[in-house]
Formats: structure tokens, C-alpha cells, sequence
């Protein structure tokens, strides 16, 4: 189990690249759906849509 | 066939389709992503030569591919939005860019962070670690690009152009361990013929090259909903999309 972790000695090299990837995969997923939620929000309002160009 | 592509490409559809198929898609990643770290990490045997830093490949390799995959949807879409002006290829280079860039980013971070204990350095201007690089600024000049103007055809028409012009990168990045002395070793499984790899570390491999392909698709289909939404925000089919949530 510790070898799991030590990864031969290469630990901080092999979990710093998963960490990055399940932060990069996280971000994937959670960016467009909070973008969603905001998106949803503002056009639900039709008058503040008028002015607004985005 | 034609004729569904062609309902297809019309945003309600799409949104539709979008919202039918990400569910199953994420199910999927989720499932090989799984699958393919926790074999790749626990039960895939040493390398001879690399010891257990090999395993970065799980997350690298697939990050890499999916930056020139990513990249080549992207300038097929701008091909598509320049000659037939179809909408939805439009929001598909929008979508695409920041998807692209994250694993781009990705492939080189891992990289570095492969690189160090195998070469002895985080970063070499070599041949195959620059065009990654280059291949970043496109993405990102893309997506600055697209935030630009303020008018979305127009943006979509620069944004095109930036791509096209930018895929004569693609075949560079891809072959560049091939043309060049690189560093870089060159691929395993990802070419023609057979892997040079054993099946108890390429089984892995397939797993989480499959899932994060899914997972990026995900991303790619959500980033093209909400860009379809804003676009389309006068639309009837918006506007009743809205008033259903509403209800």
C-alpha cells in the first residue's frame, strides 16, 4: 500500500500529473455547468436581455 | 442520413440531441476514466526502464491526443463555418477552444512533470515540447479572438481563419519526434500497426484515452449548449425552453 503513494520514488511526479488531471477533468465539467446556471438565470429576465449584448 | 445531419445542425435539435446524449456520455468517461487510472496507477506492472514514473502516461498521453484531436475538430469546424456558414460549426470552434486548451495545458504540465525525473529537466526547446507550446497560443488565441468582437459572425470568421491557418501545427506536433532528434520518445500505441507495449499497461491506456475522449465530448456538447442559448436568446425555441423551466 505505502508503495502505492512512494510510487518507486517518483510520488510527487505521478500524483502532482494525476492531481493536475482530475483538476483539469473537474474544471471540464463544472465551468459549463455553472455557466449554465448563470446563463439560465440571466435570460430568464427578458428586460435586463434587452440591454445587455453579451 | 443527410437529411438528419442537416435537422441535426439546426440549434433546437442540437440542444435536444446535446441534452439527451451528455448524461450517457459522462456515464462512460467516468466509468473508463476510473477504470483506466486505477489499473494504469495499482495493477499495470513496472516499466523496466522507467520504474513507476511511467504511469504519468495515463494522464499524458491521452491529454496530448486530445490536444491535436481537439484541435483538428476545431479547424474542421472552422472549414465548415467559413464555406457553408452553418451556425452550429460557428459554435463549435467557441466551444472546442477552451476545451482544447485546458488539455493542451494539461499535456504539458505532466509532461514537465515527466520529464523531470526522466530527463533531468522540467523543459527542453525541443522540437516536439515547442509545437505543444505554439499549439497552446493558437487555442488561446482563438478564444481571445472570439471574446474580441463584439458581433458573433464576425468573430466566428476570425476565429475560422485563426484555426485554419493555425493546423499546419497539428501534422508538426504529431510528427515532430519523427522529423527531428527529439528528446520525446516516440509513439507506442497511438500509429500504425501493432503497440509496442505489453496489454497489461495498454488495456489501461485504452481505458482512459477512451474516457477522457468522453469526458472532453461532454464538455465540448455543454460549452456548444450555452453558447447556442446566448446566441439564440431571442429565439422561440429559447424563449420556450425558458418559460418551461420556469413553470
Amino acid at each position: 500500500m505505502s508503495g502505492l503513494f512512494e510510487m518507486g520514488g517518483y510520488g510527487i511526479y505521478v500524483w502532482g500529473s494525476i492531481g493536475c488531471a482530475l483538476a483539469v477533468f473537474a474544471w471540464n465539467l463544472a465551468a459549463p455547468a455553472l455557466q449554465r446556471r448563470e446563463l439560465m438565470q440571466r435570460l430568464a429576465d427578458p428586460e435586463a436581455m434587452e440591454n445587455d449584448e453579451a | 442520413m443527410w437529411t438528419w445531419f442537416h435537422r441535426l445542425a439546426s440549434p433546437p435539435s442540437f440542444y435536444t440531441f446535446a441534452e439527451r446524449l451528455a448524461p450517457w456520455l459522462l456515464a462512460f468517461a467516468l466509468i473508463a476514466t476510473g477504470y483506466g487510472l486505477i489499473a494504469g496507477l495499482w495493477f499495470a506492472p513496472r516499466d523496466y526502464q522507467q520504474g513507476d514514473a511511467f504511469r504519468i502516461i495515463y494522464v499524458h498521453v491521452p491529454a496530448a491526443a486530445l490536444s491535436l484531436s481537439l484541435y483538428t475538430g476545431m479547424a474542421i469546424a472552422a472549414v465548415i463555418a467559413l464555406v457553408w456558414r452553418i451556425k452550429l460549426a460557428e459554435v463549435a470552434i467557441t466551444a472546442l477552444a477552451p476545451v482544447g486548451a485546458s488539455f493542451t495545458a494539461l499535456a504539458l504540465v505532466t509532461g514537465m512533470l515527466w520529464g523531470k525525473p526522466m530527463w533531468g529537466a522540467y523543459w527542453v526547446w525541443d522540437a516536439r515540447l515547442t509545437s505543444e507550446l505554439v499549439l497552446l497560443f493558437l487555442y488561446l488565441g482563438v478564444i481571445g479572438l472570439d471574446a474580441a468582437f463584439a458581433d458573433r459572425r464576425a468573430a466566428a470568421r476570425a476565429c475560422a481563419l485563426l484555426a485554419i491557418v493555425g493546423a499546419v501545427n497539428v501534422p508538426i506536433v504529431k510528427y515532430s519526434v519523427e522529423w527531428w532528434n527529439s528528446l520525446h520518445q516516440t509513439s507506442t500505441i497511438l500509429k500504425f500497426g501493432k503497440p509496442t507495449i505489453t496489454t497489461d499497461m495498454a488495456l489501461p491506456l485504452y481505458g482512459a484515452l477512451l474516457g477522457a475522449y468522453a469526458l472532453a465530448g461532454v464538455s465540448a456538447l455543454r460549452r456548444m449548449q450555452n453558447v447556442l442559448l446566448l446566441r439564440e436568446r431571442r429565439a422561440t425555441w429559447v424563449r420556450e425552453l425558458l418559460a418551461e423551466r420556469a413553470a
